[in-house]
């Protein structure tokens, strides 16, 4: 899953693409992501996963490190 | 410009790195003088984590951006929209926009009628010099609920409601243009979204806003954009992006106001607040009520970042924080709304 959460990361978020990416990459207080990666890493992993989440309850926390988008999906596939 | 009155403001304490002012509960400063916010992010005694964005190479930073942008042009007569306040930042913006990326960008700024006379100016020559084309979209929806507002005597950040009503504005004339990408020129410090410190005052703020607009169903867009604002602009807007290039290429003052001046025929305001910006005219009402009613808001934690940031001296970032508040601007700002001085700025109770 984490595998798959970086390669989703480098191929849409520009700022990421030379990134050597970590589990506890900061991405949102470092500054490669704005609220509008976030929005859009949210709905590609709502298409890739087959998962739901909506915008009400979206928490930057679980944006701001890899493994908390692994785990955030890991949560919503149950 | 005559001598004018200046409005009494509470004086707070200052972080001695940064210029936030104590705030019981939020804003915590140490026996060594330095605020809780500086000790988090890591000026003063913690060492500052070296992985950011920041910390790439500026050609680096400025070959994402053109990739970034390359990635929103549909081919339509214009690659993006630049929203444009007429201060130095946005006017810096288009200049990047036309001179550095070579794009086509569509000009728009967005009147509240409060707009300063040097903001339309520095527009027209701009996009005159570059070769742009411009709209000024005039909205009267923002003093009818400044009114509003400031009758209902309620805690409300101003500029939180009318940011929110340009960016839908500037969306809206993206969309019908069919434009995908939205320059703005945000500097580092108001990148709002990781700023915890602004949340309580967004949160008390949006509450008031609710309660006061429900009551108006003229207004049920602007509630259906405050009960989640990045679910509308998701909803609305889909495919449009907003960028600052300031993320992406450094802000420094001295030099963006050298090459708007002697390129682009620029002019600074000086009945601005802060003093010499590009605010408008009701920014001397709303400063004023920020730091009666939550101590601080987005010029305070924009300023304290740029000095974090290296890209500003806390000596400018306090001349500029501590700028007059003129009452003639409170004046003419709440004439403009048909309320008086006196019942507004003497009888003004909290929530």
């Amino acid at each position: 899953m984490l595998e798959e959460v970086f390669k989703l990361l480098k191929e849409n978020v520009v700022e990421l693409e030379d990134v050597d990416l970590k589990e506890d990459t900061s991405l949102i207080a470092s500054g490669y992501m704005d609220s509008y990666e976030v929005v859009m890493i949210l709905e590609k992993l709502e298409k890739i996963f087959s998962i739901n989440i909506e915008l009400d309850e979206l928490n930057l926390e679980d944006f701001e490190k890899p493994i908390n988008i692994a785990k955030l999906v890991e949560a919503k596939r149950g | 410009m005559e001598t004018e009155r200046i409005v009494i403001r509470p004086k707070r304490r200052k972080c001695k790195c940064c210029v936030m002012p104590e705030t019981p509960g939020f804003i915590e400063i140490g026996d060594d003088g330095i605020c809780n916010i500086c000790k988090e992010r890591g000026v003063g005694t913690v060492e500052k984590s070296e992985d950011t964005f920041d910390k790439l190479d500026p050609q680096k930073k400025l070959s994402i951006l053109q990739k970034k942008v390359d990635r929103f042009k549909t081919g339509g007569q214009y690659d993006c929209v630049c929203s444009v306040s007429g201060g130095k930042d946005s006017i810096m913006t288009l200049y990047i926009a036309k001179k550095i990326l070579g794009l086509n960008p569509l000009a728009v700024m967005i009147d509240s009628g409060f707009a300063l006379k040097e903001m339309p100016e520095n527009l027209a020559n701009a996009t005159d010099i570059l070769g742009i084309d411009s709209i000024i979209f005039k909205m009267f929806d923002i003093k009818d609920i400044f009114r509003l507002f400031l009758q209902s005597g309620k805690r409300i950040y101003y500029c939180r409601l009318c940011h929110a009503l340009l960016d839908l504005k500037i969306h809206d004339i993206a969309k019908r243009y069919g434009v995908n990408l939205i320059l703005g020129g945000y500097t580092k410090g108001q990148q709002y979204i990781q700023k915890s410190e602004l949340f309580w005052i967004y949160e008390e703020s949006d509450k008031n806003t609710v309660d006061v607009l429900k009551d108006h169903p003229k207004y049920d867009y602007v509630l259906e954009l405050y009960k989640n604002q990045t679910g509308y602009f998701r909803k609305h807007f889909p495919t449009i992006a907003q960028i600052s290039p300031f993320k992406y290429i450094e802000w420094n003052e001295d030099e963006i106001l050298r090459i708007l001046t002697t390129e682009l025929k620029f002019k600074r305001s000086a009945m601005s607040w802060p003093i010499n910006s590009s605010n408008c005219l009701f920014n001397h009402v709303a400063q004023y009520m920020v730091e009666k009613d939550f101590g601080y808001a987005q010029h305070e934690v924009e300023l304290s970042e740029l000095v974090r940031a290296g890209e500003m001296t806390r000596e400018r970032a306090l001349e500029i924080s501590e700028s007059p508040i003129y009452e003639s601007a409170v004046r003419d700002s709440l004439d403009k709304l048909g309320l008086k001085y006196e019942d507004i700025m003497g009888g003004y109770t909290n929530a």
